[in-house]
């Protein structure tokens, strides 16, 4: 039985390896060019040749994302840069446009079609699959059943979102930062501003009082409740939001839902406490179900934008390498870390277990605290850890 | 040379403005647009006028089965249509005719080659992006069978979310009945904005107008003044800037 996809976000080439290392089965990254999220790092052409061969080395996939709505200026030596992709062995590439699709197919370059493209119907998957696309990525708007019909006829793979921000609007069809601010959102310049603070009015003035506002932004999706109903629907592909979110939000929701598909499969316990735990440690915004179960409700909507997930940890950095021998990591901060304190490591595949720092030195000299964000230390520690372990203060 | 489109609220309007085609929405799957047809009303006129019957939801699974018989008993009138969803489009391609079908989805055409790419399915008009520069604007309308908005505002935010709705409810108030409008908490300008059974439409708190620049786009298929949100005489005044 082939399982189903987990497809995780991966802003710069060390998150691609932690998302696969965490248990992505593929990731999606964007390039210098044509990707729709300016304000990610991005992958430089060598970053996507190493990004691929690590993932394939694994067995695992890279998506390129160049689902930008194209303007004239925008569409230099494309062709090219569609080649050298493929010379990359990229797995795939996401797209919004016909025109893509048609340079993909004319030198055999598999393309997704993006969630830019609001597709909502088994008529419109039908009509890419038809000129070549080999998956679909549905619109957010779906509920379970319409998913399940769509993947019953569709000759095409389909892809659904199942975690993180939710376009107020449909997708593709939001000018709102363009308007307001010059940021296009179709090429790549969102600026959330359906997340801004907006005030009612009619003919007569405003309707309530000025420190009164209404909100039309959208809580982030979270679906672990919905996985296996959404696997039963016959999706290929569950896709994880999020190219511009950190190596924390990663490791933990990647963990989260790699576990909540496996424990499915192998026939385990669904343990939604635990995955939802351990998705509270990465996740910092309001969550819903979005439109699975229908037509969104009020708790769908994030009107109070004060509000934030109650976030059960801090992140206090994340291990680059570790010396079996000695016990000593080395450790790049994220946030204060304190000799002698006991913290919690996260490691791909494994439970959560504590850990308690012995020693640190900073270039080479002994420190009791460290708080310079960026910066690598050694850490001398009680147990064993592993490259990409991340450490956490549990509240 | 150019046809003039013009979206109609009342079928009187089809006496008063000249104009080479009428655009009408319909009872069902027009999100947003100057007004909804029934089928007779549409059908009364399909033979004295040009029509576009406007389709401009985006069609839901739950919905196409419903979609695809409305426009099956549409096309038997002399009419045309205007949709923005894909499946739509495609529905209208394979049942009806590419040349009775304008494909319109606002935000998304805003390349030559894209415009090709739709040109080739043989569509009789593809709407272009009214949020390019007027430079970008002018090279699409050379294209064959350009649909460009000439005149009128621009939605920018079209959502399934019932916002006004859920805002009402979860708040526990109610907004007077009306067109209403939405300030951005630091900007002092109004959007208009819509909702009904399809959702919410905000619109530009500018209108497009490329009535000066009208001999630069004149290579354009279709013109549209699309009368939403514009008051009588403002399009009288349209239309009368246009005769000029």
């Amino acid at each position: 039985m082939k399982r189903v996809e987990l497809l995780a976000p991966a802003g710069d080439l060390d998150r691609l390896k932690l998302a696969l290392i965490y248990g992505a089965d593929a990731v999606y990254i964007g390039g210098k060019t044509l990707s729709l999220r300016t304000f990610a790092s991005n992958f430089s052409l060598e970053d996507i040749k190493e990004g691929v061969e690590f993932a394939h080395s694994l067995n695992k996939k890279v998506y390129v994302a160049c689902n930008m709505v194209l303007h004239d200026e925008d569409d230099k030596e494309t062709l090219e840069y569609l080649k050298t992709l493929k010379e990359f062995d990229v797995d795939a590439i996401i797209i919004s446009s016909l025109y893509l699709l048609g340079l993909a197919k004319s030198i055999n370059l598999e393309a997704h079609m993006s969630t830019q493209l609001s597709i909502l119907n088994i008529e419109a998957v039908k009509f890419f699959a038809e000129r070549g696309s080999a998956r679909i990525v549905l619109g957010r708007e779906l509920s379970i059943p319409e998913i399940g019909q769509i993947c019953r006829q569709s000759p095409s793979e389909i892809e659904v979102f199942i975690h993180g921000g939710m376009c107020s609007s449909y997708s593709g069809k939001c000018m709102l930062s363009n308007v307001m601010c010059e940021r296009d959102p179709n090429r790549g310049g969102c600026a959330h501003s359906c997340r801004w603070k907006y005030h009612a009015y009619d003919e007569n003035g405003s309707l309530e009082d000025e420190d009164k506002y209404l909100s039309i932004s959208s809580k982030d999706l979270c679906t672990i409740k919905e996985i296996p109903a959404l696997i039963e629907s016959g999706v290929s592909s569950l896709k994880i939001e999020g190219r511009m979110k950190s190596h924390n939000y990663l490791a933990f929701i990647v963990s989260a839902y790699r576990k909540a598909i496996d424990d499915y499969y192998d026939g385990k316990k669904y343990d939604e406490e635990y995955y939802m735990s351990l998705i509270s440690y990465g996740e910092n915004r309001l969550t819903g179900h979005g439109f699975l179960h229908g037509n969104v409700t009020v708790n769908e909507m994030l009107f109070d934008l004060s509000n934030k997930f109650d976030h059960a940890g801090e992140f206090i950095g994340i291990v680059r390498s570790f010396d079996h021998y000695n016990k000593i990591a080395k450790l790049e901060v994220k946030n204060k870390i304190i000799k002698g304190d006991k913290y919690y490591v996260i490691s791909p595949n494994s439970e959560i277990k504590e850990v308690k720092v012995l020693e640190m030195k900073y270039k080479d000299n002994d420190v009791e605290q460290y708080t310079i964000a960026g910066d690598v230390i050694d850490i001398q520690v009680d147990i064993d850890l592993k490259e990409y372990d991340l450490i956490h203060i549990i509240r | 040379m150019s046809e003039l489109l013009l979206t109609v609220k009342e079928l009187k309007d089809i006496e008063k403005y000249s104009a080479d085609g009428y655009v009408l929405g319909y009872e069902k799957y027009t999100f947003f647009g100057a007004s909804r047809f029934s089928y007779d009303e549409i059908a009364s006129i399909s033979n004295k006028a040009n029509v576009f019957v406007l389709l401009n939801a985006l069609i839901h699974e739950n919905n196409i089965e419903d979609f695809n018989s409305e426009i099956n008993k549409l096309a038997k009138l002399d009419v045309n249509f205007i949709v923005q969803d894909t499946g739509a489009l495609s529905l209208i391609l394979k049942q009806i005719s590419p040349k009775r079908v304008v494909f319109n989805p606002y935000t998304m055409i805003c390349n030559k080659n894209d415009f090709s790419a739709y040109q080739n399915e043989g569509i009789l008009g593809i709407g272009i992006s009214s949020q390019l520069f007027i430079e970008e604007t002018i090279e699409l309308s050379k294209l064959d069978n350009a649909l460009i908005l000439l005149y009128g505002y621009e939605p920018i935010y079209q959502s399934n979310r019932k916002v006004l709705s859920l805002y009402q409810e979860a708040k526990k108030v109610r907004f007077p009945n009306g067109q209403l409008y939405l300030r951005e908490d630091t900007r002092d300008v109004l959007y208009s904005i819509i909702e009904n059974e399809y959702g919410s439409v905000i619109f530009n708190c500018k209108k497009v107008n490329l009535i000066r620049r009208i001999k630069d786009i004149k290579e354009a298929k279709y013109l549209l003044i699309d009368t939403f949100l514009s008051s009588e005489d403002e399009i009288d005044n349209v239309i009368k800037e246009l005769n000029e």
